[in-house]
């Protein structure tokens, strides 16, 4: 649905992008992870024709975004970051204008809106000028303007950033409702977003891509070893003996003691089964009862970290280095 | 059609705000004050006349009334067109819109012709409420003379509906370059006025360059058509002006994809 070829943005001295290259496939949703500045925006204004690339090319629902550029524009629904509206304009006349701009014609135009609307959450307020509204809702007008059309590629450019909790999670499912039938991609540098949400991230830094996969296959594949987690109940001391008698346990610690003798301890295993195996078998066959053995997943997080380690820091308290509209001058 | 929903979207903006409402009410206040002052001043002075053969020869109506007020009408737009063009690109620069519009399946060119045709349509029906003033001159003169000076009233028009355009599309240009209303409108007034005066320049000049300031200058190719003449070459300059501003301001949206 969605494919970039050697995508490279440059602002003048800036490379904002670099070597972009990606497939998206019908019905997914992707998110772009990334820190500030890394051209999470940058690839996703090149994918909605605000402009094209330097260098490299993309289509779009099948169309070039440069030689086809309206067509494009014709099959995506975009919601730029910042959520930029029509202050003055109540809710049900700026989506009357952008039905009208992206070409539904005046009979479906009514129904549309409405569907818009309905499906975004916005009745209450469908009469108000949009400059009253709080950021929630501003936030919900935003992406009812971007799939009034029922687009088959939605572009949200942080979606969820600065709503509270609840609305949060209302987005986020708004969002997840989309999925199989339009293919979405979001950028977002808030981390469990994407687990939640997302298909597969694409992670992203300085203009280039790190990782493009399942969370789960991205754990597999930068965990050597796992976080594992065991309660045992028997003496703690002959315990330990038996855990570091098995081959593939390491750095084994105990993190707690509750009552009754029940022990705590936290490890690190190698990734074969075997070991998991050994580790229950020998304690059972010493007469310990175990109760409770857990692996500790890598959350998106774990993975960021380790795959941008030593800039993280930095990057939040870097500003925006996007080029802004309003610069020509 | 695009243009047509952008021109709409641009007109309830100047509606459902004071602009199109203050610009009306100045432009046609200012305009009737003079008109007023002019018919009483002309009144005053034929009443001279009629004891003298040799000056009432030179109390033409036309001259004395129309033509003072359609320069007036054309001054005074210098100060008020800005007010109209100021937010039409500098406003969706500032609000972040113009991210939206260029993800929208339209063209630059819509975009730029939905927002002049707007901004003209305001002009268009300004116009028309001062044909209020015409018909009360044709009304005030009908007696003296049999015939009304529709020659002259067609000219001014035309005169002032190219050269209110023009100042349209330079004012327009401005605004997309900016995203600060304030900026735009100043910097229209000024670019205006330096196209106004220039002609004047020509005193200290001569040769080509003389030739050069006094074609540019706008008053130079409108002061004909409030004298009631029409001539082709004034009506090509001042098209060709629109049309140059207008396909600046295309460039100026089209920038963007280039810069970089």
């Amino acid at each position: 649905m969605i494919s970039a070829d050697k995508l490279c943005k440059r602002f003048g001295s800036v490379q904002a992008i670099k070597d972009v290259s990606f497939e998206v496939e019908k019905g997914e949703i992707v998110g772009f992870l990334g820190s500030n500045a890394a051209g999470k925006t940058t690839t996703m204004r090149i994918l909605t024709c605000y402009f094209p690339p330097t260098s490299g090319s993309a289509t779009v629902a099948g169309f070039d975004v440069f030689k086809d550029s309206l067509k494009v524009r014709q099959n995506i629904g975009y919601l730029p970051e910042n959520v930029p509206l029509y202050t003055d304009m109540p809710v049900e006349y700026f989506l009357d204008f952008i039905a009208s701009l992206k070409g539904i014609p005046g009979k479906e135009r009514d129904a549309k809106v409405q569907s818009a609307i309905d499906r975004c959450g916005l009745g209450e307020v469908a009469e108000k000028p949009i400059g009253f509204l709080s950021k929630g809702y501003r936030q919900r007008v935003g992406i009812a303007q971007a799939i009034i059309t029922d687009p088959p590629v939605l572009i949200l450019d942080e979606p969820t950033v600065g709503l509270d909790p609840k609305q949060i999670i209302e987005i986020r499912n708004l969002i997840k409702s989309f999925g199989g039938k339009s293919t979405v991609i979001l950028s977002t540098h808030i981390l469990h977003e994407i687990e939640k949400v997302c298909d597969r991230i694409l992670l992203i830094d300085r203009g280039q891509i790190l990782a493009f996969d399942t969370l789960p296959n991205l754990a597999e594949k930068l965990q050597e070893r796992y976080d594992f987690s065991l309660t045992v109940t028997g003496s703690t001391e002959k315990i330990k003996a038996v855990l570091k008698g098995i081959d593939g346990v390491d750095k084994l610690q105990e993190t707690g003691k509750s009552d009754k003798g029940i022990y705590h301890y936290r490890m690190k295993i190698a990734k074969s089964k075997s070991v998991r195996e050994a580790i229950s078998a020998k304690l059972t066959a010493d007469g310990f009862q175990i109760l409770e053995m857990h692996i500790e997943k890598m959350s998106a997080e774990d993975i960021f970290r380790a795959m941008v380690p030593d800039r993280e820091k930095s990057a939040k308290d870097q500003t925006e280095e996007k080029p802004k509209e309003g610069e020509a001058k | 059609m695009n243009t047509f929903h952008i021109m709409r979207k641009e007109l309830r903006n100047y509606f459902s705000s004071t602009i199109a409402y203050a610009f009306l009410a100045i432009f046609l206040f200012i305009v009737g004050f003079f008109f007023y002052m002019s018919m009483v001043n002309y009144s005053m002075q034929s009443t001279f006349a009629a004891r003298n053969p040799m000056m009432i020869q030179r109390m033409n109506p036309s001259d004395l009334i129309l033509s003072p007020l359609f320069s007036l009408m054309g001054f005074l737009l210098i100060f008020l067109i800005p007010v109209l063009t100021m937010r039409l690109f500098a406003e969706e620069r500032k609000l972040g819109t113009i991210e939206l519009l260029f993800t929208y399946p339209i063209t630059e060119m819509q975009l730029v012709m939905g927002k002049f045709l707007a901004a003209v349509s305001v002009l268009v029906l300004m116009f028309g409420f001062t044909t209020v003033y015409m018909v009360l001159f044709t009304k005030a003169f009908g007696y003296v003379s049999t015939q009304i000076p529709w020659g002259s009233m067609g000219a001014g028009y035309l005169g002032l509906f190219l050269l209110s355009m023009a100042f349209m599309a330079f004012g327009m240009w401005v605004s997309s370059m900016t995203s600060d209303q304030v900026t735009s409108a100043l910097a229209t007034v000024g670019g205006l006025l330096v196209f106004w005066i220039i002609g004047s320049a020509r005193m200290d000049l001569s040769g080509p360059l003389m030739k050069v300031v006094e074609q540019i200058s706008l008053v130079e190719h409108f002061q004909d058509f409030t004298k009631g003449v029409i001539d082709t070459h004034h009506i090509i300059y001042l098209v060709c002006f629109i049309l140059f501003f207008v396909f600046l301001t295309i460039q100026v949206m089209e920038v963007r994809k280039w810069k970089g």
